[in-house]
């Protein structure tokens, strides 16, 4: 069974339409299932927990990678597909995971090709693209045996797929080798309108431990999260998710 | 937003210029150094020294290609390669060893099958003092021959 997890701005009056569109389209293809919504007084969990108990074998995020990602951070490890409806402008996660946007994803989810995805921990709370934070006064501890710095500052981010921020590195992990990388970008030096971009460091681990004085920002899937010290790992598998073919990590080991 | 995004090597690491590591890195795929590294560094498979990159370390590889500076001992189970700009101050090993001239090598040689851990340190002295003697001589002649192709 189906089960359709709706965001609360699909509310808005303004989305009935294509709220109608998806629904004719989902039950043209016979995909049609239960539907809950989002709201500031309702608890995810409990709907997604009162789902499995009528048998979902499929839940799916319709609205935008916010909504995405608050299914991530309850549904990853439950043994449930997780699908995709993104009905947003734009959306990371679609790309990454070779979705069209609006009503075409439901023929993604109709084709159902799935694929079983590692996804990474940050203080435990799961993430699927990548952590990304400022190096500076960040010092960082990998797999409990050595230390990394980039000596004049600059961006690191530590990727089980790919960071999502706009001007992140241009790299791509692969989601299925229980590792994750450790991206560590310079700071670009020179004047502005020269500046290339510099090569990035790139090492597989398995567990990196973030610490500094105070607490920084750190952007997990594109969230701000702050802390003063963040534990990052990796979770095997944990993830089985619906995805397009065009999905970024396709030429990838396991991937095919 | 991904379009231009390379995708990643299958397990290489690369310590770009600006990083510096410190402890004991270990790596089971190709690794690739243009930065600093002190403590040890070892790799099942092979390591590239660029030529600004600073190692103070031991180092242990399969194969690997040396063109900076390297501040420990080297093992190298396979092929070892010092670029002309390498500078090495250290016990070397490896099984094969090419030095192109100009390359910098600070101390003692020792060539053959058996892998560094396996030998304890006076069998190495030994080793080392019986055969540095030979080996000398053969880098000497390489290095002599490579400056006669480039003339």
């Amino acid at each position: 069974m189906y089960h359709y997890i709706y965001d609360n701005f699909l509310s808005d009056k303004r989305q009935a339409k294509t709220l109608a569109e998806l629904e004719n389209r989902l039950t043209d293809l016979g995909i049609q299932g239960r539907v809950d919504r989002l709201h500031p007084f309702k608890s995810l969990r409990e709907a997604i927990d009162e789902g499995l108990r009528r048998g979902t074998k499929t839940l799916v995020a319709v609205g935008n990678d916010e909504t995405f990602k608050k299914i991530l951070d309850v549904a990853a490890g439950m043994g449930v597909t997780v699908g995709y409806v993104p009905l947003a402008p734009e959306s990371a996660f679609a790309e990454l995971l070779g979705i069209p946007l609006g009503v075409a994803a439901c023929d993604i989810l109709a084709a159902r090709l799935t694929e079983k995805l590692d996804v990474g921990r940050v203080n435990g709370q799961y993430f699927l693209a990548a952590v990304s934070f400022d190096a500076k006064n960040v010092k960082l501890e990998c797999e409990g045996r050595f230390r990394l710095e980039l000596v004049a500052g600059g961006r690191v981010s530590i990727m089980n797929i790919a960071a999502v921020e706009r001007d992140a590195p241009e790299h791509v992990a692969n989601p299925f080798d229980g590792l994750l990388e450790a991206v560590l970008e310079p700071a670009a030096a020179g004047p502005r309108p020269f500046r290339g971009r510099a090569v990035p460091s790139v090492l597989p681990i398995k567990r990196v431990v973030a610490r500094s004085p105070e607490a920084f920002s750190l952007y997990s899937d594109g969230r701000e999260l702050k802390s003063q010290n963040a534990e990052i790992d990796l979770a095997k598998e944990k993830l089985k998710v619906i995805i397009g073919k065009s999905r970024l990590f396709a030429a990838m080991a396991g991937g095919g | 937003m991904f379009k231009q995004r390379l995708e990643g090597g299958a397990g290489d690491t690369v310590i770009a210029g600006g990083v510096k590591v410190e402890g004991d890195f270990v790596s089971e795929g190709n690794v690739i150094i243009e930065g600093e590294v002190v403590g040890s560094l070892r790799t099942a498979r092979d390591l590239q020294v660029g030529d600004a990159a600073k190692i103070h370390a031991d180092v242990a590889a399969t194969n690997a290609r040396v063109a900076g500076e390297v501040r420990g001992n080297v093992v190298i189970k396979e092929k070892l390669e010092l670029a002309s700009s390498s500078r090495i101050f250290g016990d070397v090993q490896a099984k094969i060893l090419t030095v192109e001239a100009g390359a910098q090598l600070n101390g003692k040689i020792h060539m053959g099958e058996a892998p560094a851990e396996a030998t304890s340190k006076s069998e190495r002295n030994h080793a080392e003092r019986t055969t540095a003697g030979g080996l000398s001589a053969l880098v000497g002649n390489r290095v002599k021959a490579e400056k006669a192709s480039a003339n």
